[in-house]
């Protein structure tokens, strides 16, 4: 099965592409599942959170692959970067906000032509404009992201994710699969696994206050901190016996490191609202789990580099399958959607190659 | 007062309606009619809601899709040409005053505020969105011009052309490479494969771009008839654009006689949302409409008021409460009660009725009888300014409403004087309200609340005052007054408290309980035992 056939058969109506580095292969995945999912007969929607499309890269000058939505997708666009485009949209909404491009356009693509996206960066727009494209009409909605705006990973904006790694991430094959590999662990974390521990912990992040779980106590303890930035030898210096201590917003390398020291629990545990709060590029050795799991769906891989570098696409695919489901990680499958080259064999509990 | 926070929290659907709502303003005397009309609309249309309720359903559907189309319609006015987005604005308010005019007319004899109606947009709408049903969507269609049409088929097919020509083209080299290749795709070789590098270089089909490191990266070429076909699609594509531009420029010439028409109706849904929020606060509060005097008088009276917000706050704290009634005539009233017994809350509540009455809105009573004042003054609490004291700032404060001799006001006093030596604050504050009866000359109403003995009888006032504590039969049983030395606290008084207001003798004595609300609500018994001591052996007035 390939990549598209998993993300049909997942039923999933909004789905995350997240470029872990520049020249991942994000577009080349977006506009590859646009057009699979359309031909198999769904409205595709899609969406970016902040701008994507710039015609070059900034970085290395080589063109940049556009987004070119399949005829009869939902896109979200702007005013100011529609140009030649605009005459093949179909306008359905137009957002009363203006920001620096324009309004915010909806509509349905009604030839298939290089479109820019643009969207919302923030959680909460994007998961409204998410959502207005599917009671538009689209099946599925792509939201286009990365590691530098992760609001489109987000649990409360899509559904699941696909990580897109490539070759200009790391050094060599084996840097890149270990850095793919440990984003992956990162971003499976999983709920606590007590029932106490779960409520407790949602109670502390509506109310957004940094509060520690202590055994058998009924509530949370909360502290008058509303992030960990900046205080993290403040908070940590109150965790005491706590058995957790609950963190709404970013969750920094920093804290995560002091959590090791300061409370008296060995097994103290770190809880975050979702994976994409926690910024850290290593285990830090504190258990972290989370409010909101994400479901990771595959791990996308571009074998070639700006700098000229590049891989055999069976042997990277194959170096990052065996790095995501090392030890007793779960796995998930990995695919070049250029060549064709997918993970072997069933990985992941999805039968794959 | 209260009444900002009422309005701020008030919640329009559409910008359009909170544009209505930033304009509000209160009716001022001389505009009874139209204020009991606008009581009339929302009466009626709350009576309707019960009849209807699909109806007002169907109408908060379309006013919470509203777009705000006023940038649209101010270029239609200048004359200029609108974009693909402004022109789906229009088509979405033509589209909405249309849903919005089909509901309304489900309600049978109902009859709308000609305000809050708008105008039918069905041609504007018929122009713009042809063959609609459902979403409303706007594109430049081929129907808007037959050349046009005509590009567009041609533009297809060329590129159908294109595509069929560059597939034979690209055929060979997905025979080379083992996979499909796109028509615009980058082809990556590895130089590791030097065969199949020199085999693409040989190719006609493909076309060498780029050398890296390790890969040699080729286009599928364009042949000939391809090329010309290219050129063909370019040029088609520019004077398809060119005709888009000319479709947009018609459509807005001939919408923009059509400007201000298309601006009533932006308006008349923004007057209609309004109007159903005032309608939704009317029913939640159980409101009524006012009766208004056609005569200026300084008659107030209200049956049962309620503030809103201290009644929500009264009853989360499981308590009750008790409304209001207030029956005033002559120009100054003053109100006399013990501490905690809700003078402040009886005259906020008639300053917030009145306020909302004359911003159009029912108000939170079983009956009002007013008419229409110039103004409506509250006595502020005392400002944090620094270098102010607050008996100066009440002094500063009372300078405005004093001056205005000509005009109609509700004047609200709470305690004037209070911040000051008591004879000289009571003399101050008994001037004051003799300066307001005889300047004011019958034209506004004063309702002052005191704990000075003796305002009523030496301003000639009528003299309302709070029923007071009420303790239970058994405690007054126990005899002397013991039950005031039980141990209490503030629930207990929010308990016992008569917050009714009765009309007394001017020379009624205001109520002496300063010590027990103290002793209900935790000061040291130690403390209050003293005063007492004070207070029987004559070391301190017992009253003012």
């Amino acid at each position: 099965m390939n990549l598209a056939g998993l993300i049909w058969k997942s039923g999933v109506r909004s789905l995350a592409v997240v470029g872990t580095a520049k020249n991942a292969g994000k577009t080349v995945t977006m506009n590859y599942l646009a057009h699979e999912l359309s031909a198999k007969g769904l409205s595709v929607g899609l969406v970016s959170s902040g701008r994507d499309g710039e015609t070059t890269d900034t970085f290395t000058g080589e063109p940049k692959p556009s987004v070119v939505p399949p005829e009869g997708s939902w896109v979200a666009t702007a005013e100011g970067v529609l140009g030649e485009a605009g005459g093949l949209l179909e306008i359905a909404d137009v957002s009363e906000r203006r920001g620096l491009l324009g309004r915010l356009v909806l509509g349905r693509v009604l030839e298939s032509y290089p479109l820019e996206l643009v969207g919302p960066q923030s959680v909460r727009e994007l998961g409204d404009l998410v959502r207005r494209l599917l009671s538009l009409g689209a099946d599925i909605v792509l939201v286009d992201g990365a590691l530098d705006r992760v609001a489109a990973a987000n649990p409360k904006v899509t559904e699941a994710a696909v990580l897109s790694t490539g070759a200009s991430s790391g050094d060599n094959l084996n840097a890149i699969a270990e850095r793919i590999g440990f984003l992956v662990w990162l971003w499976s974390r999983p709920r606590p696994g007590e029932i106490w521990v779960r409520a407790l912990a949602r109670a502390a992040l509506d109310k957004g206050l940094v509060s520690f779980l202590d055994e058998g106590a009924p509530a949370a303890r909360e502290t008058p901190y509303r992030t960990c930035l900046g205080f993290e030898e403040e908070i940590l210096s109150l965790a005491g016996d706590a058995a957790y201590v609950v963190v709404p917003g970013a969750v920094s390398r920093k804290f995560l490191s002091e959590a090791g020291s300061w409370p008296e629990r060995e097994d103290f545990g770190v809880i975050a609202s979702s994976a994409v709060s926690v910024f850290t590029t290593e285990d830090p050795g504190v258990p972290i789990f989370v409010d909101e799991e994400m479901r990771l769906l595959a791990v996308t891989v571009n074998p070639v580099s700006y700098r000229g570098i590049s891989y055999d696409p069976s042997q990277m695919v194959a170096a990052v399958t065996r790095e995501i489901g090392r030890g007793s990680r779960r796995g998930l499958p990995v695919f070049d959607v250029v060549s064709g080259e997918m993970s072997p064999k069933e990985v992941g509990g999805v039968a794959v190659g | 007062m209260g009444f900002l926070a009422i309005f701020e929290n008030l919640s329009p659907k559409s910008s359009l309606g909170r544009r209505v709502k930033g304009r509000a303003r209160p009716s001022l005397p001389g505009e009874e009619r139209d204020l009991v009309n606008e009581y009339d609309a929302i009466s009626s249309l709350s009576r309707a809601w019960d009849a209807y309720p699909e109806v007002f359903s169907k109408i908060g559907g379309v006013l919470g899709s509203l777009k705000d189309p006023f940038h649209a319609i101010s270029l239609l006015e200048e004359e200029k040409v609108l974009t693909p987005s402004e022109l789906f604005l229009v088509a979405h308010l033509a589209y909405s005053a249309g849903r919005a005019l089909s509901a309304m007319a489900e309600a049978r004899g109902l009859s709308w505020p000609e305000r809050a109606t708008p105008p039918a947009l069905a041609a504007v709408e018929k122009r713009l969105l042809p063959g609609s049903s459902g979403q409303p969507v706007f594109y430049v269609v081929d129907a808007y011009s037959p050349e046009l049409a005509r590009v567009r088929a041609d533009r297809k097919n060329r590129e159908k052309a294109w595509r069929a020509e560059m597939q034979n083209e690209a055929a060979a080299a997905e025979k080379l490479v083992g996979r499909h290749v796109g028509l615009r795709e980058e082809i990556a070789i590895r130089k590791s494969s030097p065969v199949i590098v020199e085999k693409a270089r040989l190719m006609p089909e493909l076309g060498e771009t780029r050398e890296t490191l390790t890969h040699v990266h080729f286009r599928v070429k364009a042949a000939r008839e391809a090329v010309r076909l290219e050129r063909d699609i370019n040029r088609l594509r520019q004077r398809e654009s060119a005709l888009e531009e000319e479709v947009l420029a018609g459509l807005s010439r001939e919408l923009a006689p059509k400007a201000a028409r298309l601006e009533a109706a932006a308006w008349a849904l923004g007057e209609l949302d309004y109007l159903i929020c005032k309608v939704e606060l009317a029913r939640e509060w159980g409101a009524v409409a006012p009766e208004v005097e056609a005569a200026l008088s300084s008659r107030l009276y209200i049956e049962n008021g309620f503030h809103p917000v201290v009644k929500e706050e009264v009853e989360a704290r499981g308590g009750r409460f008790q409304p209001v009634t207030l029956d005033l005539d002559p120009v100054v009233s003053v109100i006399t009660g013990p501490n905690m017994g809700g003078k402040t809350v009886s005259l906020s509540t008639a300053g917030l009725c009145v306020t909302l009455a004359q911003y159009g809105f029912l108000v939170p009573c079983s009956r009002m009888v007013f008419s229409l004042y110039d103004f409506v003054y509250f006595q502020p609490q005392p400002p944090g300014k620094p270098g102010l004291s607050s008996f100066a700032a009440e002094i500063l404060s009372l300078k405005d409403p004093l001056a205005r001799n000509s005009e109609r006001g509700l004047i609200l006093l709470d305690e004037v004087g209070k911040g000051t030596n008591p004879s000289q604050g009571l003399a101050l504050y008994a001037a004051i309200l003799q300066h307001l009866r005889e300047r004011h000359d019958q034209r506004s109403t004063v309702i002052a609340a005191t704990h000075y003995h003796g305002l009523a009888a030496l301003v000639g006032a009528p003299h309302w005052q709070v029923a007071g504590l009420q303790p239970s039969e058994p405690e007054m049983q126990a005899g002397n007054g013991a039950w005031m030395n039980g141990a209490r606290d503030i629930n207990w008084l929010y308990q016992h408290m008569d917050y009714r207001l009765q009309k007394v003798g001017p020379d009624a004595p205001t109520p002496q309980d300063a010590l027990l609300v103290a002793r209900l609500l935790g000061l040291e018994g130690d403390i209050i035992t003293r005063a007492e001591l004070l207070v029987s052996a004559g070391k301190v007035a017992e009253d003012c």
